[in-house]
């Protein structure tokens, strides 16, 4: 045993104690310069006697400690920092009932058309919809122990989100009761599951009419899907209302603002916190040249590799050691088309991305896989070193030498473009068959990557620079690109 | 301590636009919700945003303040609301809430060498990391400010009794994690 100064034993860890740590942690004064910040920004703020339009008590708290007599919130601190300024942006057109007309691309319907629609089997599948109206974060009382259940079965512990066609309070807080209301208006209970989260804002929670603070309406539009694969899960008796459940992907709008992707991370049990490398900036930068420009990043989900089965398949998640960091990506608009990837069906899918390199490891729809043993680091995102990721297909590798003919074109990059490196040849077009320069995309063997000094070298794997800027390529290996792709050119 | 008294004509005049009288409000108490703002989120650059956060809303919202007196509360329950702000924009999310059972698997996973010589205070950073916001709030409300419970029941908008209840909860809840800490 190691001998050392006599600490307290845990049990001495009375108010005193913990009070002096308190100190100690926060011993210092608040950073210098930020008083001085602080009334600088105040000098320009206007002053509102509006009241609490966006400041109510966000008694979120009870709700939340509520479950947390029975549950712990896991709390992700290491996602690496995000824009230090709030995503929301303001929805420039909106219907009648204040709704926007579309968001992330996709018409926003109402909760009596969602419901028609759905029950008349439109969609069948889990392809994404807007939904708008008031949702209402439903308290969550304490809860027995409950034997693990499917995902979408209704549980005790499960997060009740009430989405209304009209603005209903549900939940009148008095002085020492709580009552809970139905519903009057045509509404949906929505789920959230792993693979997405979302927040409560700041606005659902406030004074109800009973006096006390509790769960209010917030006007939203919620992206989501029904159909869930998970539903495969349920038990044969709920299958059918498993299938009809509302699954969140996404609080696409707010109360007269858009939100941006939902962020978040899933643990399963057995890794507890962990802190992926990429956070949102990452994740879109590194599937920023893949995506269509009419896509909508809807959701990211860091996870890890044993959970991530049941989100796709909808397969009983595997225990055991599960290493390494996931991204579960779900996207609203037309399927990749560089390098071309499938949703199979709809204009929505999802795409795997690995945390340690950001490569995509996977994309599919509703049944549907594509790429998955292929893989894709599309990102010009600069990485370590000031690295520049280049569009890869992993099945590249070992490709030994190659000496494909058939080209004539110059090596050119910049590190502002979409794919960091193109090359510009010489093809024969337009009705007089004269010459004309035109672009050409590449696609780069596993472990490529470009950088900058100050001109454009591409390295291979092993950090050896194999081409440089103004290089003549003669032509290409790997082949299956289309006229305009070049897999690996050669010289 | 009772500083009513001389915050009362501060913030009158402060509520009546005098800058100065919002100055002085925001010298006295910047410390104080730094220090919330930090054992709430558990990083300084978080917390000074969330600090200037509760000022700048505080100066909006002023005006509005009902009973002067109950400034010191309000002015908490601003923080509070601040550092849920500040969770928001920087993305970090909550994620999955999982059973205590599940915990206690995570808790078997932790490794690492003991350290005798770990001060408090880097025992109880890590052990907050452990607990959810709510339970980091409730508990630096009462032990790092000394708010009575009534006092905490107010700021967070719950009765005194519930209060009670969930401050019990977070307590048991940080004494496991400190000895799970101590235990490291």
């Amino acid at each position: 045993m190691t001998a050392g100064p006599e600490r307290p034993t845990n049990a001495s860890w009375d108010n005193e104690r913990l009070r002096d740590a308190y100190l100690a942690m926060a011993a210092g004064p608040a950073p210098e310069g930020l008083i001085g910040s602080t009334l600088l920004t105040t000098s320009r703020a206007r002053r509102s006697r509006a009241g609490w339009a966006h400041w109510r008590l966000a008694g979120a708290a009870s709700i939340a400690t509520f479950a947390g007599v029975a549950l712990v919130a896991v709390v992700v601190a290491g996602l690496m920092p995000l824009a230090g300024h709030t995503r929301a942006t303001a929805t420039p057109e909106l219907r009648s009932d204040g709704l926007p007309m579309a968001v992330d691309g996709l018409r926003v319907q109402t909760v009596s058309e969602a419901l028609g629609a759905e029950t008349a089997g439109n969609p069948a599948d889990d392809s994404l919809l807007a939904i708008g109206g008031w949702l209402t974060f439903m308290p969550v009382g304490f809860c027995p122990n409950e034997p693990p259940l499917p995902a979408l079965d209704e549980s005790c512990t499960s997060q009740k989100l009430i989405l209304t066609e009209a603005r209903e309070e549900l939940v009148t807080v008095g002085p020492a009761s709580e009552v809970d209301s139905s519903p009057l208006s045509p509404y949906l209970s929505a789920r959230m599951l792993d693979g997405s989260f979302i927040d409560e804002p700041p606005g659902a929670t406030g004074p109800t009419a009973g006096g006390g603070n509790g769960p209010l309406p917030v006007h939203v539009v919620l992206v989501g899907h029904f159909h869930d694969h998970r539903a495969a899960q349920c038990a044969v008796d709920q299958r059918t209302a498993c299938e009809s459940a509302f699954v969140v992907d996404q609080m696409a709008w707010l109360d007269g603002y858009d939100q941006g992707p939902a962020i978040g991370s899933v643990t399963d049990g057995t890794t507890g916190v962990f802190n992926p490398r990429l956070g949102e900036a990452g994740v879109l930068a590194a599937l920023r040249s893949s995506l269509d420009p009419a896509d909508t990043v809807v959701s990211a989900a860091a996870v890890t590799p044993c959970g991530i089965a049941s989100f796709i398949t909808g397969e009983l998640t595997p225990s055991g050691n599960c290493p390494g960091t996931l991204w579960f990506v779900r996207v609203a608009g037309p399927a990749p088309k560089f390098p071309p990837m499938s949703w199979g069906v709809g204009e929505s899918g999802w795409m795997v991305l690995d945390d340690a390199t950001g490569r995509i490891l996977g994309a599919g729809g509703w049944g549907f896989v594509s790429a998955a043993s292929g893989s894709f680091d599309p990102s010009p995102h600069p990485g370590p070193n000031g690295f520049y990721w280049l569009p890869t297909y992993n099945w590249l590798t070992g490709y030994g030498v190659c000496a494909g003919t058939g080209l004539d074109a110059v090596l050119h990059g910049s590190p502002t473009d979409l794919h960091v490196a193109w090359l510009d040849g010489e093809q024969v077009v337009g009705p007089l068959g004269e010459p004309e320069v035109v672009r050409l995309e590449i696609v780069w063997p596993a472990g490529y990557r470009a950088r900058f000094d100050p001109n454009l070298e591409i390295l291979d794997e092993n950090g050896n620079v194999v081409m440089r800027e103004g290089d003549t390529v003669t032509g290409d290996c790997g082949g299956g690109g289309g006229v305009d792709v070049v897999y690996w050119p050669s010289r | 301590m009772d500083q009513a008294p001389a915050w009362r004509s501060l913030v009158d005049l402060a509520r009546s636009g005098d800058g100065d009288a919002f100055e002085s409000l925001v010298r006295s108490r910047m410390d104080a919700m730094y220090r919330l703002s930090l054992a709430i989120l558990g990083n300084e650059s978080d917390a000074a945003d969330a600090a200037q956060e509760t000022f700048v809303a505080v100066w909006r919202q002023l005006p509005q303040l009902r009973d002067p007196d109950r400034f010191d509360a309000w002015l908490g329950r601003v923080a509070v609301n601040s550092c849920r702000m500040v969770l928001r924009a920087r993305g970090r999310r909550r994620v999955r809430e999982l059973p205590l059972a599940d915990m206690d698997a995570i808790d078997r996973l932790a490794v690492g060498p003991v350290d005798a010589d770990r001060p408090d205070a880097a025992i109880l950073k890590a052990a907050l990391r452990r607990l959810s916001q709510d339970q980091r709030t409730i508990l630096a409300l009462h032990h790092l400010e000394d708010r009575p419970v009534a006092e905490v029941a107010e700021i967070l908008g719950i009765p005194v009794g519930t209060a009670k209840s969930r401050l019990f909860n977070a307590r048991a809840a940080l004494d496991k994690a400190l000895r799970q800490e101590e235990g490291r």
